[in-house]
């Protein structure tokens, strides 16, 4: 399960009409926090490492602004990780951009050349340690770290907490629990097998499963295609989310009691919502509905959805290779897909205009979008 | 498949049993079954075979193996060719053939799925977490390719308390499914950085929260396929039914705001008293929260529950209400409801008339046999076959307090004594039996030890039993037929549970014990010149159970959680 870096009411106490005895609460609360790690005078030293499933084993920490303090970060992982200071609420957008870095990433470290980077490592190999020795920042607030190795950065992250008040304990991140509440129902197939075939590509079916699942909405659906891709699929935004290799996803033993961990990196994420139905830039859908999915011989989904009136099917699938989306739309409209700024997409079928592909006629009707997998499984 | 470590110590297990000791540690001391880890430790029914038992000579109880690793049975349901289908925790849909013994698979890759309407043999509607779905097998392969969102129209947090139930249709096309409230002891309350619908923070202060549209809710889903708000003040519904003539009803568990579990009687646009709902009708809309309104206000808003369930003994969460439709064949209770219970080795039976325009009635204990092990706690949803078999589905969920398994019980043939109907007089009850009675016995009222008390309305989890004292029966008389006894109380008053223990009563013949000698009957209304109900007793506000909501803060800056889909169509909240 992941645990959400930090729990606070601050969205919604602008809007609460809190009586005093409520503020009384939370100041109550507050102080009777322990006083954690910080030791008035003495440069701050905070040990960090990772745990498997894409988790650091702090997700968060708290220092004083102004601070002198050392970072000293460990890599107990088989995987690349770097670790990256960014400004408050910058997370995605530092993520999302080293994702484009393109053929010079490794060489960066995989670090964007981004203002809001505020300090980082570079990558740090498996079984190894890297230091980083700053002043906290003088603006109080909370400042997210983050694994910045492509496709991490959606679960590996935690929050700095820049604060003069009492400063909470250190938390910490229990390793993800094993077992499932999906498993394996009764079926023809034996249980291990498809146990095994759970556990990731190659597979001969898809498989469906609703959850909770980390950066989404909570009408999730994740899916994992023959091939080994999976992807999350949003049921209550109607769209789809963000992909990923090394397999599937793992559910907390209560379906409800937590969100699913992903078994591997993800590769892409989609910002938006991608269509726009007949003009582009500027339409937006004002009003997507989701109907429902059918599965093929293959257990491979396509999702229904009627935006704006028009029915939209989607369904993506394994090929050569490559993720091809197929779309279909009922109606009449042109049709625009907006380009993942991740390079290497095409369609079929459409031209390209500016930063959108468009279809028209009957190419508009259905169309493919191709999108390019990670070259090998992530090292 | 379950090795037993308990079986060689039967005797000892019973007399435990019977003493009422708890045996969770004993459970716990088992090994899993299968190559599921469960929290809490193994939790398999206890299985003492040779104990006698009162009912045995009337009612069987068979025992079906569930395949490996299924875990808890969350839904159940008859196909009209004879099959079960049933819903297990993990989210599969499976068949169950009674004739084969033989278990497939329908569907997998639900989330918490509750409740399962069978349409036909090869199309289901499913309530799970996120949505009502509509599973259709269009290729004839066995396993559903079809799974349309009938409805999605309300509110998803990532809370894990935010359960649906059903659904159930009517004669008309109507759908119905039930709306449980999140809860404000979950941290974070979301678990996702987004959430489905409107979301406001003025449903979340109080211990079971509706931070999102329509938890707390009865819907409606009307032929062509709107989502309608139904009726609120539900805190955990957990089992919705339709009686034969079409009136929906709803159960309810015993927590913040409701003193004791009971079974309601839904109508469109009533309160049923859990206030957090509210938020969403357009005169609480704005930026209080439901639960700072004044105890006196949300009471004379609210529609009483039908039928109290008195916390403890009788129930402490009730579920699924099914109503035996089976003509006889599960003996002599044919029109009345049954219904589940998670904590007790019961069911429960449920005798409901209409009095003065409402409909009320009375609850007693069915199956209650401690030495008869058979009879499991967990009992969450039911229902009934073609042959009148009453299959029974046990759940231990997510650390609920039951226990996992699927039970079909039978009767026998033999008629049981048992009371069959309690009505209410200008001054008393009448009871109607199953057999006839010796009138010797059943005229002597030291025979009924009745009392009276009622439960408090109030934000505190629960309620005592309040002004709980004897009544005193002045006489008991037996119908000709010695089917009937009339009891004439010194008193009785409305908006009150009557609680009824029978002793010594037998059968004419002399073979046949009562076998659930205790019975409370719900007056809410007298026949006829009802007084207004009591106000709630005055007390303190539970400033315990209100909560600032905390939800993550996902580091994309001021704002929080965001609202994505779902009911949006709601007064903005006002500004800081």
């Amino acid at each position: 399960m992941m645990i959400p870096p930090v729990s606070t009411p601050a969205p919604f106490l602008g809007h609460l009409r809190l009586s005093l005895r409520f503020a009384a609460l939370a100041i109550g609360l507050l102080a009777a926090l322990p006083a954690g790690l910080h030791a008035a005078g003495t440069p701050e030293v905070i040990r960090i490492g990772t745990v498997p499933g894409l988790k650091f084993d702090l997700s968060a920490f708290s220092v004083r602004p102004g601070t002198e303090v050392e970072i000293i970060f460990t890599n107990s992982e088989e995987m690349l990780h770097n670790f990256v200071i960014v400004k408050p609420g910058t997370r995605e957008a530092v993520g999302l951009a080293a994702l484009t870095l393109g053929a010079g990433a490794a060489e960066r470290d995989f670090v964007p050349p981004s203002p809001d980077v505020l300090w980082s490592t570079k990558v740090v190999p498996a079984g190894t340690s890297a230091s980083l020795k700053f002043t906290t920042p003088t603006v109080l607030g909370e400042y997210p770290y983050v694994c910045t190795f492509p496709g991490h950065f959606v679960l590996m992250y935690g929050t700095m907490i820049v604060t003069n008040n009492p400063l909470p304990p250190v938390k910490t991140v229990v390793a993800p629990t094993q077992g499932t509440a999906s498993g394996a129902p009764p079926s023809a197939m034996p249980p291990n097998e498809h146990a095994a075939h759970l556990a990731g590509p190659p597979a001969a079916q898809g498989v469906t499963q609703r959850a909770f699942m980390p950066n989404s909405g909570p009408a999730s659906i994740a899916v994992l295609l023959p091939g080994g891709v999976a992807y999350c699929w949003d049921a209550g935004a109607g769209r789809f989310r963000y992909a990923w290799t090394g397999g599937y996803m793992t559910m907390p033993r209560a379906a409800e009691r937590g969100l699913a961990t992903l078994e591997g990196p993800v590769f892409y994420t989609e910002p938006e919502y991608p269509l726009r139905l007949g003009t582009a830039p500027g339409g937006e859908p004002k009003r997507i509905d989701y109907k429902g999915f059918v599965l093929d011989a293959q257990s491979i989904p396509e999702f229904a959805t009627v935006v704006d009136g028009v029915t939209v099917r989607e369904r993506a699938e394994v090929r050569n290779g490559r993720l091809v989306r197929r779309f279909r739309t009922s109606g009449e409209a042109t049709v625009w897909f907006a380009i993942p700024a991740a390079g290497g997409v095409t369609a079929t079928g459409g031209t390209r205009e500016g930063s959108y592909f468009k279809f028209s006629g009957a190419s508009a009707r259905e169309f493919t979008i191709i999108m390019p997998l990670p070259a090998a499984p992530a090292p | 498949m379950n090795p037993h470590p308990l079986r060689p110590f039967p005797t000892l297990l019973t007399a435990l049993a019977v003493l009422g000791l708890a045996l969770a540690p004993l459970h716990a001391a088992a090994p899993a079954r299968g190559a599921a880890p469960r929290g809490g430790g193994n939790r398999q029914p206890l299985v003492v075979t040779d104990a006698p038992s009162k009912f045995a000579q009337y009612y069987d109880i068979e025992t079906i193996d569930l395949p490996p690793d299924s875990l808890s049975v969350d839904g159940l349901a008859v196909m009209p060719d004879g099959r079960i289908v049933v819903l297990f925790y993990r989210g599969w849909v499976c068949f169950y053939n009674p004739k084969t013994k033989k278990w497939s698979t329908f569907a997998q890759g639900l989330h918490t799925p509750l409740g399962v309407l069978p349409i036909s043999n090869r199309e289901l509607l499913v309530m799970q977490m996120p949505e009502l779905t509509r599973l259709v097998d269009t290729d004839d392969d066995g396993k559903a390719d079809h799974f349309e969102s009938v409805s999605d129209q309300f509110g998803l947090s990532g809370n894990y308390h935010q359960f649906g139930f059903g659904p159930v249709k009517d004669a008309q096309g109507n759908l119905f499914f039930a709306l449980g409230n999140g809860s404000n002891q979950a941290r974070p309350m979301t678990l996702t950085t987004e959430v489905r619908g409107f979301m406001t923070p003025f449903g979340a202060i109080s211990r079971m929260t509706s931070d999102v549209p329509y938890r707390g809710w009865i819907m409606q889903v009307t032929p062509d396929g709107r989502t309608i708000p139904y009726a609120s003040g539900l805190r955990e519904p957990n089992g919705i039914g339709l009686d034969p003539q079409g009136r929906l009803f709803s159960t309810d568990n015993q927590g913040d705001w409701v003193g004791s579990g009971a079974l309601y009687h839904i109508q469109k646009g009533h309160f049923y008293g859990h206030p957090p709902s509210l938020i969403w009708r357009e005169d609480f809309q704005g930026g209080h929260s439901p639960v700072e309104r004044p105890v006196a206000e949300l009471d004379a808003l609210r529609t009483r529950a039908a039928v109290v369930f008195p916390y403890g003994d009788m129930a402490n969460s009730p579920t699924q209400p099914s109503w035996d439709t089976t003509g006889g064949k599960f003996g002599p209770f044919t029109g009345q409801v049954f219904l589940g219970e998670m904590n007790q080795r019961h069911l429960l039976r449920v005798m409901l008339e209409d009095v003065d325009g409402v409909v009320q009635g009375a609850v007693t204990p069915f199956l209650n046999d401690a030495a008869n092990p058979k009879m499991r706690r967990g009992n969450n949803r039911l229902a009934f076959d073609v042959e009148g078999g009453l299959w029974v589905a046990q759940t231990y969920h997510d650390a609920w307090t039951g226990e996992d398994g699927l039970q079909r019980i039978t009767w026998k043939g033999v008629v049981p004594l048992e009371v069959a109907a309690m009505k209410l007089t200008d001054d008393g009850f009448q009871l109607s039996f199953t057999r006839p009675v010796n009138a010797g016995i059943a005229s002597n009222p030291s025979n009924y030890a009745m009392k009276t008390y009622f439960y408090d309305y109030h934000e505190q989890y629960g309620s005592s039993k309040y002004d709980n004292h004897p009544v005193g029966i002045t006489s008991a008389v037996v119908s000709p037929d010695h089917m009937k006894v009339t009891l004439h109380l010194d008193t009785l008053d409305a908006w009150r549970l009557y609680d009824l223990t029978l002793n010594e009563i037998v059968s004419e013949d002399g073979q046949h014990q009562l076998l659930s000698p205790w019975v409370v009957y719900t007056v809410n209304h007298l026949l006829r010149n009802t007084p207004p109900p009591r106000a709630p007793i005055p007390s303190e506000p539970a400033l315990n159970e209100r909560k600032i909501p905390t939800y993550p803060t996902p580091d994309r800056g001021p704002g929080g959680v965001k609202s994505v889909g779902g009911p949006q169509n709601f007064k903005p909240l006002p500004p800081n």
